[in-house]
This record gives C-alpha cells, structure tokens and sequence, in this order.
C-alpha cells in the first residue's frame, strides 16, 4: 500500500513538474492570455491590461497589448485625447498574426503621422457586434474624422441585421472567475492542453474535408419576396451605424473576402451578388465610404504572386490577413481618405 | 474509429483495464492461470466491436475471410496440393479484387472502349488489403509446412484482425504471431509502459510532423500551377517526409498499442531515407509489406537465381503489383513501374560496376548514393500522391520549368527535417556505439518507474497536444 501512495505522489509531482515545464514552453509558443469584461461597451470584452500574447500558430509574433487592451503601437492606457481615426473590427483587424508595427491601424498611423488612429478591434466579433457597439465607442473614444468599420462578408443575415440594430445580439462570452478560470489564468499550458483536447475531440467527430476550392462559393441567394425586407432591414443596421456618427466624423466600412484557388491557379473571391450590390447602394444613399478589398487582392495575387491572407505556417491563403494583405488595406484607406480630403 | 482518433484512448484504456482486471481477478481471486484464454476472447470481441464500428457490414466481410482462411489452412495442412493453394489464394484475391479493383476495372475498360460507364457502390472494407495479405501469408506458410495450421480459432483470428493493427497492418507473419498467442501470458507492466510510449512517439509522427505537413502538399498538390518552382520542390520533399512520417507514425501507434496488450509486433520502419539503394529502401520502408512480396512473390518467381533478365522482370513485377496493391488507379500502378525501372536501373549499373555501388566504403559515395536515392524516391512520391497523372506532370513541370508563382516557404517542412535530422544523428551514435553493421532506428522508450522518465514522458505527450494539428487529417494508408 504504502509503495502505491509513493508512486501516486511521483506521479502527482511529475505531472506539476511537467505543467510547469509545459506552462514555459506555451509562453514562448502560444500565450493567448484572458480576456475581461469590457465595461464600457465599446467592445464585447477586451484583453487583460498590457496582456503579454505570443503566437507561433498563425504567423509569429510576440507583443503586449496596450494598458485598455487592445492592440495599438503604445502600451499606455487611453489617455481621452481625441482619435481622428477609429477602427473597429473583428480578429483581422487585431491583428495578432502579424508585429505590431505592421497592422492596418498602426500603418494608417505612419500615412497620417498627424492623425491619433485607435485600433478597437477584437477577435471573434462580427461588423453586428461592431454595429451594435459603435454608440458606446464613440462615447468613449470620440472620433473626429473617421469611422472604420471592417467586414469579410457583405450578404448578411436578416435576424443577425436586425438584431445588432436592435442591440440586442448575442456578446461574446466572458469568463472572468470560477475554477477553470482560475487554473487557466495561473497554468498557461492547461489552456493549450484544453483547447487542444477540444479540437481534436471535434475533429475525431468530424467527417469533413479539408478546406479547398470547390468551385466559386454560392452567391447569397433568398427568395425574391424576401429581398424586400432585406433591404429595409439593411437599410435600418447600416442607419443605426451612421447615426451615431458626430457631425464631423465619416463611416467608411472596407470589405475585404476570403480567396481560394482553384486548380488551375486562379484567384477566386466571393460572389456577393444582389446582396452586394443592394450593399453599395445603400451605403451610398446613407453616406457611407464603402471600400472593396476584391480587385486590390486579386491584383496583389496577379502581380505579385502573394495572397492577402495565410502565413508561412498554415494554409495557403488560409486563414487571417498577412502583413501583406494588411498593408494593401492601410493603402487603399489611405488613398480613399485622401482622395475625399482634397474634394472637401 | 482510427488510432489517431481521440476516441481510441478511452477505448484502449477500457480494454486494458477489462484485461487488467481479469489478470487481477484469475491469479489472485481464482488462482488460476487460465485467465490468458479469457483475455483473448476479450481482445478478439474487442476487435469485432472495432470493426463494427465502422459498418457491421464490413464484420461480415472479415468474418467470412476468417472462417474461410481457418478452414482452408486445416485442409491444406491434411492434402497439401497446389491446387488447393491456388484455389485459396485465387478467392482471397478475388475478394480483394473485387472490393478495390472492380470500379477501376470498369473505369479502365470504359476509357479503352470510349464508353460511358456506371460506377458500382462498392465501399472497401477497413484494412481489407492487410489482412488479406495476412491470410495468404497464412495459407502459404501452411502449404509449405512452415507452420501448423491453426486449430485455434481465436488465435487465427486475432492474427488476423487484431484491433491494434487491422486498420493498416503491419502484416503480420504466421511465425512471428501465433507463437506468442499459444504461450500468451496476458499484460505485463514493463509491455503496457513501453507500448505507452511507443504510441506517443507515433502519435507525435502523426498530428504533429505528417498532418501538419499535408496541409501544405495538399495546397501545393491541388494547384501546382499557382507555385513558384521552388515552392514546388519543398512540396515534393515535404510529402516525402509526410508519407514517411504518417505511416511511420501509424506504424509505432500500432506497435505499440498492440505491445500494450502484450504482444510483440516487428518495426515496420528503419529509417528509410538513409538507403543507398532502391532495394535497401525497401528493406527499410513498410518492412513488414516488403518482407511479404519478398517471401511470397519474388523468390517463388525465381528470385535472384534465373539469370540477370529474369532477376529484371521479377523485381519489376514485383514493384508492380505492390504499386497496385497500394491503389486502384493508374497513378499507383506508374509509381510501382517506375520503382521498378529504378530498382532494375540501379541493379544493372552495380552489376556492371563489380558491385562498386553497393559495396562502396567511401564515405563520399555513399552519402552521394543516399541523396540520389532520397531524391529519386522524393520525385517518385509525386506519382503516389497526385490526383491522377495529369496533376503528377503538372507537380514534375513545375519542378523543372522555372515557373514563377507563390512562394511559400513552410515552416513545418523545415522543423519535419530537423526532427528527422536529429533523429538519424542520435540513431548513428546509437548504432556506432552498439557496432551494428548497419545503422538501426529506434524508439526511444524510459522506464517510467522513474520519476525523471515521468517528467518526461508527460511533457512530451503535452508538447505533442500543443503542437498538434487537429484538422482533418486520415491515415495515408488508411485508404489502402
């Protein structure tokens, strides 16, 4: 009895050790840290203050968000000095891919060294969650000039429209106490091995293939006596967006889509149909910059054989937007503001 | 349910746990040694449940291979007759011909003829081409007098269709298996520990190295158009390492699990990218496949012993017919051509250097001799891989045209030839060390009595979740 309780406790003291080990070993590898509740609204939740993030699954990078958590150049906290520039968006535009010296924002930052540009952008929100807390982060952080919205789709869901402009779509969930919280928070491997153990129960389950060109995707297809409501609907979120705006500010929303190839090496992008169109229009009738990413990928693909999004250690054209594809993005915003700054 | 499926631990432990517990219950309870009997009939329901599991059908399927091979091999051994053998061996291969060959057939015929065609719904069985080739083994072991046909039908069967190695082997020999099932002992600690981490190992091969490197060969691979030649090349290589890595990977998940339950399976790999030759590769690679056609098709086909042009067309067929075994389609029978081509190649330029080749003591040559073989072999992968031969050509132009395209430098590939790098350095100081006459892997097992061996056993097994790639990945020979 007593030999057993002794290599119990071996066992016990092995596997501490081990976590320990395996705690150093995510640290350097992949630290995705927790995120809180954020208070004031603006977004869904946001990252631990000055939260250290490290990433070698997805491109590799090393950095610390800034004192409010979020991923801008200076790791201070929001001081309230007015932002010219406010961007909001999902994990593309926070970019934990890619240094922090290289995303949208901070790029936008560098063409306009005189404007202060404020990245809000937050992983696993959507332009609903964006849409439905733009009044709150434009209370807070005050834009003067402009407004960015990012999206990766532009054929949306009736009740996920609705929704958002009713305020009431679904938050991303955070969990800020309990067990599991408390061991992730001090063991980072025990959320590595977590979310390890929940892929792989996933793909055990999973009967799929692997992601790849299977034709142009389906265009956004409703049925016709549908598209009516579609538009009023649409009209009603993208309102709600541009009337929270202050006088002085713009809403400029940039679309940028998912690529694939097909096998003969042609670039494809979504065809977004009627719902893309009935996008651009009503973006116009209400005021609203609208930017297409498509043909500036499809040229930067042409040209240049590089692809907007993947990394060097995942699939091809796979996954968030690079380095590359976030500079193309800063470009054309860059060329977009500055082409209706001179026609004021 | 596959070894890499997540599934499968919960599942081993409970058989284990099942054996564990009868071992338990009959020398301490029943004091009887009795209890190993128990354990087979546990493994072997334990394999049907397997099988099951994927479709009762295929059950059906095995069990009518079984009872056919047990009560072929009793008559065999009573008249050993050729044509008896012949008979045995011809509706073993007509099953299997007739569950992966049939729709090619039809597809091949179509195509001469320039007619349309139906495809049948024929569904292959799981691991249909490794326990048929079991069973001939069997059959043949039989007639020739080797071994004693098997009176008993639980060891037969666990021969045959054992849930550790059913999915893809390896193909386990007569002599090697049913001895120890007749002085089967049940588990023993030292087996369950060092299977443990032999599985891990495996398991390490698999979702780390091999899957993660398919998600790159599958880019490159559907669209070879789209890459810059470079580009190209890191693809050929990495599926080079990727086949190596996912069947070596499999190989050691189902050695060691089958070690686990207390039976001793051989390597099925050694380190085959070291060969300097065509036939050492094959001594290296899916060893227990290689051994097979070694034992059961080229020597009776003569072998090395009737003259230099027979010698050529033996290992050519040979190549041949283990190109098809691997997969109906036509990219898999050029890639056994032209493996055959180059073994027959590479034979006659030996012969007629004196045997300088495979002889050779210089180091420079013989480091030339394996990138050339490494090389060759890479290039040919492309025909194993390819959607058909077409997309190989595409793949091989690419290669060599110049073109530009992506440039996608993988990570993975470089970290997969680190790891390999490593392993074959540490395997070299190991075999100098040893003095074995030719460099000999290894898994590295510990004894994990120790608590060091602990630490490291559970941060390897940590590392190999972290690093995991949990896509969708299947077993590349699972679907042979």
């Amino acid at each position: 009895m007593k030999k057993v309780s002794i290599q119990i406790l071996k066992l016990i003291l092995s596997g501490c050790i081990s976590l320990a080990l395996l705690s150093l070993f995510c640290y350097f590898y992949n630290y995705t840290g927790r995120h809180v509740i954020n208070e004031d609204g603006s977004t869904d939740y946001k990252w631990e203050a000055n939260q250290y993030f490290s990433n070698m699954k997805e491109g590799f990078t090393w950095f610390r968000f800034d004192a409010d958590g979020f991923n801008n150049p200076s790791d201070a906290a929001f001081t309230g000095e007015p932002v010219d520039i406010l961007l909001l968006g999902s994990s593309h535009m926070e970019a934990v891919q890619i240094p922090k010296d290289q995303n949208t924002a901070v790029l936008l930052g560098t063409y306009f060294p005189e404007k202060h540009v404020y990245n809000l952008g937050v992983s696993s929100h959507t332009i609903f969650s964006c849409v439905q807390n733009l009044p709150a982060a434009v209370e807070k952080y005050k834009p003067t000039s402009y407004v960015i919205l990012e999206t990766d789709s532009i054929a949306f869901d009736v009740d996920a429209m609705r929704n958002s402009a009713g305020g009431v779509y679904p938050e991303v969930e955070t969990v800020q106490s309990g067990t599991l919280y408390e061991v992730q928070k001090r063991i980072p491997a025990v959320k590595s091995l977590y979310k390890a153990y929940v892929d792989w129960r996933n793909v055990s389950a999973w009967h799929g293939s692997q992601i790849q060109f299977e034709g142009p995707a389906e265009p956004f297809i409703i049925p016709e006596e549908a598209w009516v409501e579609y538009e009023e609907v649409l009209r009603d979120f993208l309102g709600k967006a541009k009337a929270v705006m202050p006088a002085s500010c713009q809403l400029l929303i940039f679309y940028h889509p998912g690529t694939l190839l097909d096998e003969a090496g042609e670039y494809h992008a979504p065809d977004t149909g009627r719902a893309g169109k009935l996008f651009v229009q009503v973006c116009k009738e209400l005021d609203i910059i609208f930017v297409d990413l498509s043909e500036d990928f499809e040229k930067l693909y042409v040209r240049e054989n590089i692809l907007a999004h993947g990394f060097i250690n995942g699939g091809v054209g796979i996954g968030h937007l690079n380095a590359r594809g976030h500079q193309v993005i800063a470009e054309v915003l860059y060329k977009t503001i500055l082409e209706r700054e001179e026609t004021r | 349910m596959t070894l890499n499926s997540i599934y499968f631990l919960p599942f081993m432990a409970g058989v284990l746990a099942v054996l564990f517990l009868v071992q338990i219950l009959g020398t301490k309870v029943f004091k009887k040694e009795s209890y190993p009997v128990a354990q087979k009939i546990i493994m072997l329901l334990c394999s049907f449940a397997f099988v099951a599991c994927s479709s009762p059908w295929y059950l059906c399927i095995l069990l009518g291979t079984i009872f056919f091979v047990y009560v072929w091999g009793r008559i065999l051994e009573k008249k050993q007759k050729k044509g008896l053998l012949a008979l045995g061996i011809t509706v073993l291969v007509g099953e299997l011909a007739y569950f992966k060959y049939t729709n090619f057939l039809i597809e091949t015929l179509a195509a001469c003829f320039k007619k349309d065609f139906v495809m049948l719904h024929i569904l292959l069985p799981i691991g249909i081409s490794f326990y048929i080739f079991t069973s001939i083994g069997y059959l043949v072991d039989v007639y020739r007098g080797e071994e004693k046909a098997e009176k008993n039908f639980v060891h037969l069967s666990l021969m045959i269709c054992l849930f550790t190695k059913v999915l893809s082997g390896p193909i386990v020999r007569t002599k090697q298996f049913l001895p120890q099932m007749r002085s089967y002992r049940g588990l023993s600690s030292e087996g369950v520990l060092q299977g443990l981490q032999m599985f891990f190992v495996g398991l390490f091969k698999k979702i780390v190295l091999a899957d993660h490197l398919s998600v790159f060969t599958d880019d490159v691979f559907f669209a070879p158009s789209a890459y810059g030649t470079g580009t190209m090349w890191l693809a050929v290589f990495s599926y080079a390492l990727q086949i190596y890595f996912d069947f070596a990977g499999y190989s050691d998940m189902a050695i060691g699990a089958t070690k686990m339950l207390g039976i001793s399976l051989d390597a099925n790999f050694n380190l085959p990218y070291v060969s300097k030759s065509p036939s050492e590769f094959w001594n290296r690679w899916h060893i227990s496949l290689s051994a097979w056609l070694r034992d059961y098709l080229y020597i009776p086909l003569g072998g090395s012993r009737k003259g230099a042009w027979r010698v050529y067309g033996n290992l050519f067929l040979v190549m041949l017919i283990s190109g098809l075994w691997h997969g109906a389609g036509l990219t898999f029978l050029v890639w056994g051509a032209l493996h055959g081509l180059y073994s027959c190649l590479y034979k006659a330029v030996d012969m007629l250097s004196g045997r300088k080749l495979s002889r050779t003591k210089n180091g420079f040559l013989r480091v030339l001799l394996t990138g050339v073989n490494f090389f060759i072999v890479s290039l040919l992968w492309v025909f194993f891989r390819a959607s058909s031969l077409p997309n190989a050509l595409a793949v091989l132009q690419g290669c060599f045209s110049l073109q530009t395209g992506i440039c996608q430098p993988y990570t993975w590939s470089f970290f997969a030839v680190l790891v390999l790098g490593i392993a074959t350095m540490v395997a070299c100081v190991r075999s100098r060390k040893k003095a074995e006459s030719t460099l000999q892997g290894f898994c590295p097992c510990f004894d994990l009595r120790k608590m060091s061996s602990q630490i490291l056993f559970f941060t390897f097994v940590g590392i190999t979740m972290i690093l995991g790639y949990f896509g969708n990945t299947a077993f590349i020979y699972g679907a042979f």
